[in-house]
C-alpha cells in the first residue's frame, strides 16, 4: 500500500472513530475555560427566604424543619440539618440548601440541578476511571497522528503542506500559541 | 504483570486509623501521607471544579485524587467515610510575603491551593477577591505571630475513595 494512501486512511478512520471523543473534549474544554463565567456542571437558582416569625436553635427540630420547606414546596426535599454557628441553620435538601441567619430571620435557598451533557462530559474530562485514562490517552496519541496525517493529505498545489496556503495556516496556527506563552511567562 | 502486582498491593492497603471529623485537628500531624479514614458530615462540596469538599463543623478538607475525578454535589448533607492520604501543607511568612506580592501585582489571583478553605465562602464572601485574600494573609500572620512554630500547618485529605454511610 502506498503512504500516501495509508495517510489517508488513518485520518479518515481514526477521524470516524475519535469523533465522539474530540466532542467531549472540546465541549467540555470549552466549559472549563469559562469556569469563571459560569457552572458547567451546576444549573444553580438563588432565592430569598424570609421567616414569617422569630425562631431560636432550642426551637427547631426535624419537624420544624420540615414545616418551614412545606411553605417553600420543597416537603419531599429534607435530607438533614445543623447548626454552623449559634445563629445559623443550614438545611440539605436532595436538591440544594437553605441557610437562615436566625438573628435576622432572613437566608438563602440554593436550588440544584445537574447541568445536562455538560455535567457528563466534564465527568469523564476530569477521568472518573482507569479505563478512561487508557482510552483518553489513546485518543491523545489518535489525535496527534490524526493532525500530522492532515498536513499531507492534499498532494502539491497551494492547499498543499508545500504550498503557500498549507505553509502559512501551519505556521500562523504554530505561532499564535507561541506568541501567547511568550506574552504570558 | 509487575505493573498489576503493584496496583494489588496498592488497592489492598488498609487505613491505618478510623477518625471522626470532630478529632481530626488533633489528629491530623500524626498521621501525615498515611492513610486514614476520616468520618463526618458532608457540608460543603466545591460548586465550580467538584475537587473539594469539606467535612463537618471543623471544614476539614477533602480532595478528590484522580481515581475519583470529582464530587457530586449530592454529597452535600450526607455522612460520609472518606479514605485517603492526609497531606500537610505548611504556611510561613515567606509564603505569606510571595502571596501579598502576588496579589498586589496582578488584578486577580486565583485562589491558593494550600489554603483554600471553606470560611471566605462559608460567611457569604468572595474568596478570589483581593481583599479576601488580604484579609486571610493578616488573619495568618497574626496566628504565626501567636503560635510558637512560626508557621501554620493546614491538613487535608487526598481521597482515593469515598463511600456514602446509609
Amino acid at each position: 500500500m502506498k503512504l500516501r494512501k495509508l495517510n489517508s486512511i488513518l485520518h479518515r478512520d481514526l477521524g470516524y472513530l475519535f469523533f465522539g471523543m474530540s466532542i467531549i473534549y472540546a465541549l467540555s474544554g470549552i466549559a472549563l475555560n469559562h469556569l469563571r463565567d459560569w457552572n458547567p456542571n451546576y444549573i444553580i437558582k438563588n432565592y430569598t427566604v424570609t421567616l414569617n416569625d422569630s425562631v431560636t436553635k432550642s426551637d427547631i427540630d426535624k419537624d420544624w424543619v420540615v414545616s418551614l420547606l412545606e411553605d417553600l414546596d420543597l416537603s419531599k426535599e429534607y435530607k438533614k440539618h445543623y447548626f454552623p454557628s449559634e445563629q445559623t441553620l443550614k438545611v440539605f435538601l436532595y436538591h440544594g440548601n437553605v441557610e437562615v441567619n436566625m438573628a435576622t430571620n432572613k437566608g438563602t435557598m440554593e436550588i440544584i440541578k445537574k447541568r445536562p451533557v455538560f455535567n457528563q462530559m466534564n465527568f469523564l474530562h476530569y477521568n472518573p476511571g482507569a479505563w478512561w485514562k487508557w482510552f483518553s490517552d489513546i485518543f491523545c496519541v489518535a489525535w496527534i497522528i490524526i493532525a500530522l496525517s492532515g498536513l499531507f493529505i492534499i498532494r502539491s498545489g497551494k492547499n498543499s503542506i508545500t504550498g503557500w496556503k498549507g505553509i502559512t495556516y501551519t505556521v500562523v496556527g504554530i505561532l499564535i500559541p507561541l506568541i501567547l506563552f511568550l506574552l504570558y511567562v | 504483570m509487575v505493573l498489576g502486582a503493584c496496583q494489588n498491593q496498592k488497592t489492598a492497603e488498609q487505613p491505618k486509623a478510623v477518625i471522626p471529623v470532630s478529632e481530626i485537628s488533633d489528629k491530623a500531624g500524626a498521621y501525615v501521607d498515611q492513610l486514614i479514614e476520616v468520618d463526618g458530615m458532608a457540608v460543603h462540596v466545591c460548586r465550580e471544579s467538584g475537587k473539594r469538599l469539606f467535612l463537618g463543623e471543623e471544614q476539614f478538607k477533602v480532595m478528590a485524587s484522580d481515581p475519583i475525578g470529582k464530587f457530586d454535589v449530592a454529597l452535600e448533607g450526607s455522612d460520609i467515610a472518606a479514605v485517603g492520604y492526609v497531606r500537610e501543607s505548611r504556611i510561613d511568612e515567606n509564603y505569606l510575603d510571595e502571596w501579598e506580592k502576588e496579589l498586589q501585582g496582578a488584578a486577580q489571583v486565583q485562589m491558593k491551593e494550600e489554603v483554600h478553605t471553606y470560611e471566605a465562602e462559608s460567611k457569604g464572601e468572595d474568596e478570589s477577591a483581593a481583599d479576601t485574600q488580604m484579609k486571610q494573609i493578616k488573619n495568618y500572620r497574626d496566628q504565626i505571630a501567636a503560635s510558637e512554630k512560626g508557621y501554620l500547618s493546614f491538613y487535608s485529605l487526598e481521597a482515593i475513595s469515598v463511600t456514602e454511610k446509609k
